[in-house]
């Protein structure tokens, strides 16, 4: 699904053409990519001068932390980017914010996630990948866990999603797996996305 | 004192019936012929609710009503407690809203860490409100922005390891920091 905005919401097409356009491929309502764009601009402000939003920039913005290299903030990073040119355009940014609205296809949401969890992009969820998240979840925490401990983890997980018993994780029996099993998701809605307006009417002019 | 007697004296006590009028009444002895009699023919049957203390269903170690065991949490609801994959905190921070939300981990068994949870808030001035392995602590003393209410839930990671999480949706954060801090503390033989 590609992008078919201009990276700034300046140049060719006005301002409005371009939240029309988002708002007639998206859930969001023209009110409500208003909204979003006053929160871009302010996250982008923090975090460069362009009005892009980088990986580095990303990870400072949900981590506060620009020291450790965080495996989650890298693979949410790197959804965002639909494009794969190392930014976050506002396209890019309500496009993927509206795979998390409350009403978005839970399908949506399962494959998002799926492709979240397939660190490596093989097209399947292995467990080295499931581990090597864990790992970088418990390091984020500063939570101890022994490997024996980690591995259970991850094998008594895929007792229960790996249905076809070879190994790893497909698309299907992940849809599979998280219609079981719903609150694996829950990361993938925020409520506040269904009423962008009255939760932020200073952002609106 | 008899049967009839001691039935109609448990009755009382369970509020259904006057005590005043406990042994008189025969409350049991529905049928006529009994009555009539003055002796009990067949048995009835009656509930009698009764509302445990406090005090005494602290130390009730019997099966109690729900689950019996805490919530599962599988491999990947562990990983999207990672900062980097909640969203949500981007609007929580432009609405000024500070959420906490702290884990962690023991292999002390369930029920064991909620007492442990609960006999070191209790102190510290909050009242606990449980519900199998979910916890309500609120705070009584007025902070700097009100009371502080805290959630606390206690889920299955493996048979032998659960996680504790710990968050606040209102209240001051520095004082969920305080608050956070003095109960791992307090709770130092179980993380």
């Amino acid at each position: 699904m590609g992008c078919v905005c201009s990276k700034h919401l300046g140049g060719k097409r006005t301002r409005h053409e371009n939240i029309s356009l988002l708002t007639s491929q998206t859930i969001f309502s023209d009110a409500e990519v208003e909204v979003l764009h006053e929160l871009f601009t302010k996250l982008t402000s923090c975090v460069s001068s362009d009005n892009v939003i980088t990986k580095e920039g990303f990870q400072f913005i949900l981590t506060k932390d620009t020291k450790r290299r965080s495996l989650s903030t890298e693979r949410m990073f790197g959804l965002f980017d639909m494009r794969n040119d190392e930014a976050i355009d506002f396209g890019e940014f309500v496009h993927s914010l509206n795979i998390f609205h409350p009403n978005s296809a839970q399908r949506q949401k399962a494959l998002f996630a799926f492709r979240l969890y397939d660190t490596r992009q093989t097209g399947f969820i292995e467990p080295e990948e499931v581990k090597e998240m864990i790992i970088d979840v418990l390091e984020e925490s500063e939570l101890m866990l022994t490997e024996s401990i980690i591995d259970s983890i991850v094998s008594k997980t895929f007792e229960e999603a790996d249905r076809k018993k070879d190994g790893k994780i497909d698309l299907e029996e992940w849809e599979n797996f998280v219609a079981r099993h719903p609150l694996t998701l829950k990361n993938m809605t925020i409520p506040f996305l269904k009423d962008l307006p009255r939760t932020f009417p200073s952002y609106l002019q | 004192m008899s049967k009839s007697t001691l039935t109609d004296s448990l009755v009382a006590a369970a509020g259904i019936i006057a005590q005043e009028v406990a042994g008189d009444v025969r409350m049991t002895d529905t049928r006529a012929d009994e009555a009539e009699r003055g002796i009990t023919i067949k048995s009835t049957g009656i509930s009698l609710y009764y509302e445990m203390t406090n005090a005494s269903l602290k130390s009730f170690t019997g099966a109690r009503d729900g689950n019996e065991t805490p919530v599962t949490m599988n491999a990947f609801e562990l990983i999207s407690t990672s900062k980097g994959l909640n969203l949500g905190s981007l609007f929580e921070k432009q609405m000024g809203l500070v959420k906490r939300k702290t884990q962690f981990t023991s292999k002390c068994p369930a029920n064991e860490i909620v007492t442990k949870i609960e006999a070191a808030a209790g102190p510290m001035g909050f009242d606990v409100k449980k519900n199998n392995y979910k916890m309500k602590l609120l705070g009584e003393k007025s902070g700097r922005k009100g009371q502080l209410p805290v959630t606390t839930e206690v889920f299955q990671v493996t048979p032998s390891l659960y996680m504790v999480e710990m968050k606040k949706s209102r209240g001051d954060a520095l004082e969920f920091d305080k608050f956070y801090k003095n109960l791992t503390t307090g709770l130092k033989d179980i993380v």
